[in-house]
């Protein structure tokens, strides 16, 4: 429930976003689950409010699969998708798509690459053919590569480097991940952009793309029957590959919490991040959900503590709010961001929030709690309208290790945090892995 | 492969068996060919004839319904979900109308609106709505004050009453409208950091130079410190009135309901209030050059252009005609000759903007420095060509088929219809817009696009605005 104004101001420094459910009751949705033979998962979410459907391919590969060196592969790759393959050549991808009347794109994250296309129903047909072929054929050109090695480079520069607030957003990350392959830009650096080649993003296809690594989800006016018909139509003839390689995440044990002030002269208002290391889905699920609560709690919209005590009360930052990321297959982040009221120096912000950070946890009442929890789900029903909204629900939900049932009930989990739970989750946050950083405006230098 | 069974069966046999053999191998070459053909081929069209699903135009069946106390409304009956959206906006109460010396106004009271109401305070009203799901949000754009209420059917009750007593009875307590003041500020602030911004302030001032619509779209620090509680209340007291409203409503409720919502809702409003008049912007649009100096890590350029009013003939034509020139997808012209085949930029777009006081085409890119001439000289040979050539039959029925294909993508997102919904009041489309929309674009004639490409996509009215990136401020 954010207001639509708060556009202009630009509350988080250039960090990844990530799905974040803001307000139910009943099902989260109606998610009918199978698997073709080849390892394919495939999540249907039937939705007939009109003859439209969306189609995502999520493949569980991304930016922490690169070799070190490499940034920026598993990116490059996500656009050579669409360059051509040995049926669809270079070019004719974007002119099929368009000439449908559909809407296509991708995207990559640290995790996950996922392609997805947004069209009328009579077309459904066509992207499954169009993007189960460049699951098995990609073709991959010299003359291809280049051009998109530039164009990547170019989207570097425009999305992350034309922010004033990038390079400190970047270093904040490296600060708290220090060797975890979470640390590293999904973009990679424009170096490592321009030192990548044809030979190395065709090995991360070769290793990485394929049915049993990917998740398909259709969400629309469609139903599992013609859902299931369709999959092994068009994706059931793929060869699952043996070739792939888990990750051994490091272990971040030690530890650590450190502090970064940094100076700039290109921006003018104080900004205040502190990042935890804390428990993702996949690695504690009860966790996980009082950690999603405690976040809602202190400071997801203007009714949360923080909000209300360091922005209306104590007036020490003009906004404030607080994210936790569950999805991923290591480690979760939990995360505080603020815009520090003018002269409000870092110190005192820093003293202000620990203060209020304690109070919290000792104002919290079984009552409080319910309050939260139902702001949480009150609204939930709402994301069963867009079918767009449920294919990245359901398909980012999957990814982050939740099955069928958690997903469809994540309301009935989120209803049974308890009180001691949530203590336990701000208690984890005091024992974690933690780095702060100001950015703040270099005055008369 | 083929080649060597031929040979093998061709030698030391009777002509008969010649014959049969020669047949069989035809055959044997027409099953491999078919089989060569369906491997390395790719024919959408079939896949679309042999489709499990045949292509069904989405039946919007808009209604017009008149309230018991005289209000309009536009009504779409969505029973998919237990939800109703409802969008409405006060036409002539956006940012271009704000008084002189009171630039802010119109955000200010957007952002402070959902901050109490009656005897609620700002926590008090937001806890009431989170805990029963109800999304109430204002927005403001240069023409236009809008608003959105999202409920749940069963709380539609409630929903209406918290509306109505924003509308009527704010509070704009002071500790609020100091918070939304210093949140302002420093959006100003911000505003001076990003070269996006800078830049879009910089192409605003240029192209509007003190008409209204050239104004920063947050508003200016000296006026926003001055602003209270009166001028707030006097801002709803002249622009929330029933003369200036209109109302889109969609989802699960009955059309007597639907008209009982928007009486409980915005029946009491004043019939009139105050009238702000704004001219039409005069645009210089002949051809040049103008710059400033920002550090960034790109170069910036964005590209104005004549074009038409909404209800114009050549709308349709100019709006197709620049589907081909840069229209949605990579597929575009400009795409493809400035992204796709050199490799210059991330993205390249051109659009046919609508305030209502300022038609034009606008269009923009940001590159590395290095890349810069070299783009805005392509976008230049096409723009030329464009009015030079037009489109081919074959890219005006490519354009066509997007139009009409992703014509039912409109339909996915609740709060889009009911805000399409006041969209086709303001623009008088009728209440069977949607329903005739397709015949619209099948109607227009490759004459018709290539005459307004031919008048609007005219070199000597292409005025270019750059950010150049410079190493410090």
């Amino acid at each position: 429930m954010n207001k639509k104004w708060l556009k202009y101001l630009f509350l988080s420094v250039a960090f990844g976003s990530f799905l974040r459910i803001d307000s139910s009751q009943a099902k989260l949705f109606d998610v009918e689950e199978f698997y073709l033979d080849n390892g394919l998962q495939v999540l249907v979410i039937p939705n007939h409010k009109a003859p439209i459907v969306k189609h995502m391919v999520w493949y569980k590969v991304g930016a922490v699969n690169e070799p070190v060196g490499k940034g920026g592969m598993a990116h490059l790759l996500e656009h050579l998708m669409f360059r051509g393959t040995k049926k669809v050549k270079d070019g004719e991808f974007n002119k099929i798509v368009t000439e449908n009347g559909a809407d296509a794109n991708a995207f990559t994250s640290l995790d996950e690459t996922a392609y997805h296309e947004f069209a009328d129903l009579s077309r459904l047909e066509l992207m499954m053919a169009l993007e189960s072929d460049r699951m098995q054929n990609l073709n991959i050109t010299q003359e291809a590569f280049d051009k998109e090695q530039k164009i990547v480079y170019q989207e570097r520069k425009q999305v992350i480097e034309n922010n004033p607030t990038a390079y400190f957003g970047e270093m904040m990350q490296r600060n708290l991940w220090q060797e975890h392959p979470y640390g590293r830009p999904v973009t990679g650096t424009p170096d490592e952009i321009l030192s990548l080649t044809l030979d190395d993003v065709q090995a991360f296809y070769d290793t990485y793309y394929a049915p049993n690594n990917a998740v398909l989800v259709i969400a629309g006016d469609v139903d599992s029957v013609a859902a299931r018909t369709l999959a092994e139509k068009y994706y059931g003839n793929i060869a699952p590959r043996e070739t792939l390689k888990n990750i051994d995440f490091p272990k971040l044990e030690n530890i650590s919490s450190t502090k970064t002030l940094m100076k700039s002269k290109d921006i003018n208002t104080s900004r205040f991040v502190r990042s935890f290391v804390v428990p993702s889905f996949s690695q504690d699920k009860k966790m996980s959900y009082a950690l999603s609560v405690l976040s809602a709690y202190l400071g997801e919209g203007e009714t949360s503590y923080l909000y209300k005590r360091l922005v209306k009360e104590e007036q020490v930052a003009v906004g404030i709010s607080t994210s936790y990321d569950f999805a991923a297959q290591s480690y979760g982040r939990f995360s505080i961001s603020a815009v520090l009221s003018p002269n409000v120096s870092s110190q005192l912000f820093e003293d202000k929030l620990n203060d209020a950070i304690k109070d919290a946890m000792k104002m919290l009442t079984w009552d409080e709690l319910n309050i939260v929890k139902n702001k949480m789900l009150s609204g939930i029903v709402y994301l069963k309208d867009n079918p767009n909204d449920a294919a990245y629900i359901a398909g980012g939900f999957a990814l982050a290790g939740m099955n069928v049932d958690e997903i469809q009930n994540y309301d009935a989990n989120i209803q049974a945090v308890k009180f001691g739970d949530v203590q336990q989750a701000a208690k984890l946050l005091e024992n974690s892995i933690s780095a702060q950083g100001v950015l703040m405006p270099a005055k008369g230098d | 492969m083929v080649r060597r069974i031929y040979h093998k069966k061709s030698s030391k046999v009777p002509a008969v068996l010649k014959l049969i053999a020669f047949v069989a191998v035809c055959a044997l070459l027409w099953l491999v060919g078919e089989k060569v053909v369906s491997y390395f081929g790719f024919n959408p069209q079939k896949i679309n004839e042999n489709s499990m699903f045949k292509n069904t135009t989405f039946h919007a069946d808009v209604k017009e319904i008149i309230t018991r106390d005289g209000i309009k409304a536009y009504y779409l009956r969505d029973t998919n979900n237990p939800i109703i959206s409802i969008s409405f906006a006060f036409e002539n109460a956006g940012t271009a109308y704000d008084d002189k010396g009171e630039l802010g106004m119109a955000n200010m009271v957007a952002a402070l609106l959902t901050d109490g109401a009656g005897k609620y305070d700002s926590d008090a009203f937001k806890t009431i709505l989170e805990q029963n799901g109800i999304v109430i949000s204002f927005d403001t754009d240069k023409d236009d004050f809008s608003g959105l209420l999202k409920t749940l059917t069963k709380n539609q009750k409630l929903a209406a009453k918290m509306l109505k007593l924003v509308l009527s009875e704010p509070r704009f307590d002071s500790e609020d409208i100091e918070r939304v003041k210093s949140q302002f500020l420093t959006a100003l602030q911000q505003q001076k950091e990003y070269p996006q911004s800078q830049f879009g302030l910089f192409v605003n001032k240029s192209l509007f130079g003190n008409h209204a619509y050239g104004h920063n779209p947050i508003g200016e620090a000296s006026d926003i410190r001055h602003i209270n509680a009166q001028k707030l209340n006097d801002f709803v007291k002249h622009h929330f009135t029933r003369n200036k409203l209109i109302v889109g409503i969609v989802g699960d409720i009955s059309e007597d309901d639907a008209k009982r919502l928007i009486d409980d809702i915005f029946a009491d409003l004043p019939e009139t209030g105050m009238q702000v008049f704004v001219p039409e912007a005069r645009i210089d649009f002949a051809t040049r050059q103008e710059a400033m100096n920002f550090k960034a890590a790109q170069n910036m350029a964005a590209f104005v252009a004549p074009s038409v009013k909404r209800d114009n003939p050549e709308f349709y034509p100019l709006y197709i005609a620049n589907e081909v020139f840069a229209g949605q997808g990579l597929n575009s012209r400009l795409s493809k000759a400035v992204r796709e085949d050199k490799a210059l930029t991330y993205g390249v777009y051109n659009y046919l903007s609508l305030a209502d006081k300022a038609v034009m085409m606008r269009g923009g890119f940001s590159s590395t420095p290095e890349n810069f001439d070299e783009a805005k000289k392509i976008v230049t040979q096409e723009w030329a060509k464009m009015g030079a050539e037009g489109v081919s039959e074959d890219e005006l029925d490519a354009a066509k088929g997007y139009l009409l294909s992703s014509f039912n993508l409109r339909f996915a997102d609740i709060d889009n219809i009911s805000a399409t919904l006041v969209a086709m009041q303001k623009e008088n489309l009728g209440k069977d817009f949607l329903l005739k929309r397709n015949a619209y674009v099948q109607a227009v004639t490759l004459e018709e696009v290539n005459n307004a490409a031919k008048k609007y996509f005219d070199p000597q009215n292409l005025v270019w605005f750059n950010l150049i990136s410079v190493q410090s401020k």
